[in-house]
C-alpha cells in the first residue's frame, strides 16, 4: 500500500507526521485526515478553524489539504450566507499564517547568513591585521 | 518495588492479609477481567499499569481509569458484575489475594476496611473525572494528562507505551497521537522512540495537561489516604 504523510498546519507551527502510514489510496488517506481533524478540533472548534491537515505522498509532495472550518459540523447548520463568509475568512487567515511562517523562515535564513558573514568578515579582518 | 497500599498498612493489618497473598507476573496485553471472565482476585500491583477500559464498538475501548502500585485492581467491588475490562498496558508484577478473603478480613479490621473503601473511591473518582475530561478537554490536553499521570504513578521518566496504545485508551486516531507527540517533541517536552516516551520536561508537560491532574493528584491516591489515616490515628493515641 502507498505511504502517506500528514502535516498539521496550525497558526504557529507545521507539524509533520515523520514516519507516515500506509493507506490504500489518496481517498482513504483523506478520510483519515478528516478523522484526525475531528479529533484535534473537538472542544476547541472555533480556535482551530484556520488549522489544516495536508495529505502528502511518500515523497512529501502535497496531494490535498483539509481546512478544519470546512469539516466542523457545529457550523454546518448555518445558512450559506453566513457559513460561506466564515469559510472564506478562515481560508484567508490560513493563507496569512502561511505567509507569516514563510516570512519568519526567510528572516531566520537572513539572520543566519548575516551571522555567517560576520564570522567571515572577522576572519578576513584578522588576517589583514 | 512494593505495592504502596500494602506498604502503608500497619504490621498488624498486613499480617492478617499475608497468609492469602501470592505473587504473579502481569503480561502486557493480557486481560485480567471482563464481562465474560469476571475476576475473583484483587491485584496489588508492585510494578506495571492496568487500564480499566469500557469496550465501545468494533473491538475499540476507552479508558475510564488506571491502576498502578498506589492502588488495587480486580474485584474490589462485590459482587462482581463488571462490564469493564482490566487490561495490562505495561507489564510488571502484582500480589494477588482472593477477593472473598480480602472482604472477610476487611470486616474484622478497620484499616483493611479503609483500604478497600479508598480503592473503591479511587476507581469511582477516576471514572467521574474521565467522563468530565472526555467531554470538555482537547486531545492535546488529554494526551499530556495521560502521560503525566503515568509518569507520576510509575515514578519513571521513561514510559513504555506505544502511540497505538495511547490512541486506543483516549479514543482517538493513532495519527492524531503521532502529530501531538511530534509537536511536544519539537517543543522539547518529550522524546518518542520505539515504543517509549521519555519525559524531558515534566513541569511543561503538567502545564500542557488538563486540570484533571489536580483532581487525581497524589493526595487522592489510596496509598496516601491510608498513610494519612494511620497518621491521624497515631496522633489520637499519643
Amino acid at each position: 500500500m502507498p505511504l502517506y504523510h500528514f502535516v498539521l498546519k496550525t497558526r504557529h507551527d507545521r507539524v509533520p507526521d515523520r514516519d507516515g502510514s500506509e493507506w490504500p489510496n489518496e481517498a482513504a488517506a483523506r478520510e483519515e485526515a478528516a478523522l484526525v481533524a475531528h479529533d484535534l478540533m473537538r472542544n476547541q472548534e472555533v480556535k482551530t478553524h484556520t488549522w489544516r491537515i495536508e495529505v502528502c505522498d511518500e515523497d512529501l509532495r502535497p496531494c490535498s489539504e483539509l481546512l478544519f472550518a470546512e469539516l466542523d459540523e457545529s457550523v454546518s447548520h448555518l445558512p450559506p450566507e453566513l457559513r460561506e463568509p466564515h469559510l472564506v475568512t478562515s481560508r484567508r487567515m490560513a493563507a496569512l499564517s502561511d505567509a507569516i511562517l514563510a516570512l519568519r523562515g526567510t528572516l531566520a535564513q537572513v539572520s543566519e547568513t548575516l551571522s555567517h558573514a560576520d564570522t567571515v568578515m572577522a576572519a578576513i579582518s584578522g588576517k589583514r591585521a | 518495588m512494593r505495592n504502596a497500599c500494602l506498604s502503608a498498612l500497619s504490621s498488624d493489618a498486613l499480617s492478617l492479609l499475608k497468609p492469602y497473598l501470592t505473587e504473579t507476573a502481569l503480561h502486557e496485553g493480557s486481560v485480567l477481567w471482563d464481562a465474560t471472565k469476571p475476576s475473583s482476585e484483587v491485584y496489588f500491583l508492585t510494578s506495571g499499569l492496568i487500564s480499566i477500559v469500557v469496550p465501545v464498538s468494533d473491538g475499540a475501548f476507552v479508558e475510564v481509569g488506571s491502576i498502578c502500585r498506589q492502588a488495587v485492581g480486580g474485584t474490589i467491588f462485590a459482587p462482581s458484575d463488571s462490564y469493564t475490562q482490566g487490561v495490562v498496558q505495561i507489564g510488571g508484577h502484582c500480589i494477588c489475594i482472593p477477593a472473598q478473603h480480602l472482604f472477610f478480613v476487611a470486616k474484622k479490621n478497620s484499616e483493611i476496611e479503609n483500604l478497600v473503601n479508598y480503592c473503591r473511591d479511587w476507581i469511582l473518582r477516576q471514572a467521574q473525572q474521565m467522563a468530565a475530561c472526555n467531554a470538555i478537554h482537547t486531545a492535546d490536553e488529554r494526551f499530556c494528562r495521560w502521560l503525566f499521570q503515568a509518569y507520576q504513578r510509575l515514578d519513571t521518566d521513561i514510559v513504555a507505551v506505544t502511540q497505538e496504545m495511547i490512541a486506543s485508551l483516549l479514543g482517538i486516531r493513532r495519527t492524531t497521537v503521532t502529530l501531538i507527540a511530534q509537536k511536544f517533541q519539537t517543543e522539547g517536552i518529550i522524546q518518542y522512540r520505539r515504543g517509549k516516551i521519555a519525559i524531558l520536561d515534566q513541569a511543561r508537560l503538567r502545564a500542557a495537561a488538563c486540570k484533571c491532574c489536580n483532581n487525581l493528584a497524589r493526595k487522592h491516591w489510596p496509598s496516601t489516604r491510608i498513610l494519612d489515616a494511620n497518621a491521624v490515628k497515631l496522633r489520637g493515641q499519643s
